[in-house]
């Protein structure tokens, strides 16, 4: 599977952009052949430049950890060592400024051979669109999302929940004191090809419905769809326009999953191709040995050419219509019968009597000669250009 | 044991929770059951309990997970609605029902209505039930998408129930087990809010029934109009360290699958062609005088054209004798 990767960024109606975010490297092969394509998006909080400085250590830090990742190392577990690299550079700003004054969200993912991994702390998404829908990944770490477990525990009303005043509050987040909750999956989720992967940050998913996000990323390169979005936004920006930053990447080519399946498909595909070519082959040999045995009529045709050609030219008419009824033969048959196997081509030139004589074989190209009394005269020149197409789709064949 | 099993039931935006589901282990086997009761004044939580206990009961009385049964605790949760529909009150009540069977090796699942199971394997929705409506129905024959019946106005139209008169008309189904399987059972209320590529996603990211529960009970909860439907769900995840564990597209052809198995199966079929043509050729080859007489043959026979060529064959052999 390949990745296709675009981005999209915008300061909004703030005064700084305090969003950050950062991809790998999809041509390093070698990398890529264990740790996938990495995209993440990273939205920092905080006054005096606080939240862009977090925002941006998060990205780089988590970068970087997550390119030291060995072949030996699972994706989850370079997620999760790069998320707590992430949060401890964090953490180090927030004590080198005296005060917990900074934070960040960070939203990673990773494709890797069909399958995706995240990680999330914060409310920035992962969506994937698949074949026009939208579909959230992530779960947002806000309070509202503890309100509504206890809404399915049957020990708040709903309607509480969506109202409570602290319902946007982040539960979880870079730089919080104590440990923060983790969204990610534990098991493989599976990508299909076209698939679009979506990173965000709230400044975009609060500006759009999802039929607006949905339409935005219907088609055209990444980076196009971005942009789209990202216009789609701004062309109704209110003065509390948030930051607004998104990464995205399309999946294409096959899925790498099931590798059993896949390589029983690969021999089934391969055996036909060979099988194909072991066809051609035979039906080389047996167009060729079935047309040794049919050279005698050819060749006699050939020399009784010759000889007429260079006898006498009083004779013409009579010859001309041998020679029409001839190519007429020649030419129609092939049309008639292409539904036959090709060893049946030669047909409308045969000659039950080769059957007698199939070593008279004698190598001269009949095309040629047919041709040569037609340099003499003009009336000739019709039949033996069409003798000689005639003979090119038999020529062409082998 | 190798099932782990949670649940959620909520009234929703309703004044009453007319869904009950339960669930048993005896053993090695276990039943799971959800159900959707309907019929005012108390009728729909009266049937949809009555049908959960009846299924439940049976089961304790025959613990084999096999689809008969599966038939005969449909068949006993039927006869008990039926029953107390004597009462003048609950007349009018039905409920639908789905109901899953498993041991270590087999699930066999069940039922009636537009209540739904699903059954995830390798992380993807492996099977669904077909619901018993209107647009379950045209699902069925084509017509429209699966994932579109959760808009179809005519979703509530439920073609079968237990408490109707005459048979119960179960639909059955049995299906083998893997390691790391997953089961939902739910009622409507809970599947037209949460899309089946959403329950895939939470499914990767639940380590266990539970949490699986609660992420789609947030989706759903966000999404939910102020008078939604009460919603029902158990999750089971089978969990047997014995079982083999289930590849993508494996026995059951996953959604990935579908290309490769679209080539697999043209491969096949050149296969065939091919290797006929081989054979004809390779005996062409072998014995190319018998193929020459057996096309001169066919030649003969053919209708056009070989009258006159074999006219100009035996004009053109004249002067060379």
């Amino acid at each position: 599977m390949k990745y296709q990767p675009g981005n999209a960024q915008h300061i909004g109606a703030r005064k700084e952009q305090q969003d950050a975010f950062a991809f790998s490297d999809p041509a390093d092969k070698k990398f890529v052949a264990h740790g996938g394509f990495l995209a993440l998006v990273s939205d920092g909080m905080g006054g005096l430049s606080n939240g862009r400085e977090a925002s941006a250590a998060a990205a780089r830090t988590f970068l970087s950890a997550y390119e030291g990742k060995t072949p030996e190392e699972t994706i989850p577990a370079a997620l999760a060592r790069s998320l707590q690299a992430a949060f401890e550079v964090v953490q180090g700003l927030n004590r080198a400024a005296g005060n917990g004054q900074s934070g960040a969200t960070l939203v990673a993912a990773v494709a890797h051979d069909g399958h995706l991994y995240w990680v999330s702390v914060g409310d920035s998404r992962l969506y994937l669109i698949r074949q026009g829908r939208l579909v959230q990944l992530t779960r947002d770490h806000c309070y509202r999302e503890r309100l509504f477990d206890q809404v399915a525990g049957d020990r708040l009303p709903l309607a509480e929940a969506l109202t409570n005043p602290e319902r946007e509050h982040l539960t979880s987040y870079l730089g919080m004191v104590g440990s923060p909750e983790i969204d990610g999956n534990t098991r493989p989720f599976f990508l299909e090809p076209e698939d679009q992967v979506v990173l965000c940050t709230d400044g975009v998913y609060r500006a759009v419905s999802e039929t607006e996000f949905a339409a935005a990323f219907a088609g055209g390169s990444p980076s196009a769809e971005c942009e789209a979005l990202k216009a789609t936004i701004l062309a109704r920006a209110t003065e509390q326009q948030d930051n607004l930053t998104m990464a995205a990447f399309r999946c294409s080519g096959a899925a790498g999953g099931g590798a059993v399946g896949n390589l029983r498909s690969k021999l089934t595909v391969g055996g036909a191709g060979l099988l194909l070519c072991a066809n051609l082959f035979v039906a080389d040999l047996a167009w060729n040995s079935l047309r040794r045995l049919r050279r005698g009529p050819e060749v006699r045709r050939a020399t009784e050419w010759k000889h007429v050609g260079a006898d006498d030219t009083t004779a013409p008419p009579v010859r001309q219509k041998e020679t029409g009824d001839d190519s007429t033969a020649r030419r129609d048959s092939p049309k008639k019968d292409p539904s036959q196997a090709p060893a049946d081509e030669q047909e409308p030139v045969a000659d039950p009597a080769a059957d007698a004589n199939p070593d008279e074989a004698v190598p001269v190209a009949t095309a040629e000669t047919t041709r040569k009394p037609g340099h003499k005269k003009a009336g000739k020149k019709g039949t033996a250009k069409k003798k000689g197409t005639s003979q090119d789709p038999t020529e062409d064949k082998r | 044991m190798g099932f782990l099993t949670a649940s959620i039931s909520n009234a929703g935006g309703r004044a009453a929770n007319e869904d009950y589901a339960g669930s048993e282990e005896l053993g090695s086997a276990g039943c799971w059951v959800v159900a959707d009761g309907l019929g005012g004044h108390g009728g729909g939580a009266t049937a949809s309990r009555l049908a959960v206990d009846a299924v439940l009961a049976s089961f304790r009385a025959n613990p084999n997970v096999t689809p008969e049964a599966l038939s005969a605790h449909l068949a006993a949760a039927h006869a008990a609605i039926l029953r107390q529909q004597s009462e003048p009150a609950l007349s009018q009540m039905r409920s639908t029902i789905v109901v899953l069977l498993a041991d270590e090796t087999t699930a066999v699942c069940g039922h009636i209505g537009d209540s739904r199971l699903y059954h995830f394997q390798a992380g993807t929705v492996g099977f669904q039930t077909i619901d018993h409506s209107v647009p379950g129905a045209l699902a069925a024959g084509g017509s429209i998408p699966f994932d579109a019946i959760r808009f179809h106005e005519d979703r509530n139209k439920v073609l079968r129930s237990l408490g109707n008169d005459g048979e119960d008309k179960p639909a059955i189904t049995e299906r083998s087990l893997s390691q790391g399987d997953l089961f939902l059972l739910c009622t409507d209320g809970f599947w037209e809010n949460v899309t089946e590529l959403e329950m895939e996603a939470d499914a990767a990211k639940a380590p266990a029934p539970g949490d699986w529960l609660k992420l789609m009970a947030s989706r759903l909860f966000r999404r939910a109009k102020p008078d939604n439907d009460n919603f029902t769900a158990l999750a089971v995840f089978f969990r047997s360290p014995t079982a083999p564990v289930a590849r993508r597209g494996g026995n059951n052809g996953g959604k990935e699958r579908r290309w490769f198995s679209l080539a697999e199966k043209l491969s096949w079929m050149a296969i065939a062609v091919l290797t006929l043509t081989l054979a004809v050729s390779l005996a062409a080859v072998l014995f190319p005088r018998e193929a020459l007489r057996l096309i001169d043959r066919a030649r003969g026979l053919s209708p056009h054209g070989s009258a006159v060529q074999r006219q100009d064959n035996t004009g053109r052999q004249k002067p060379v004798k």
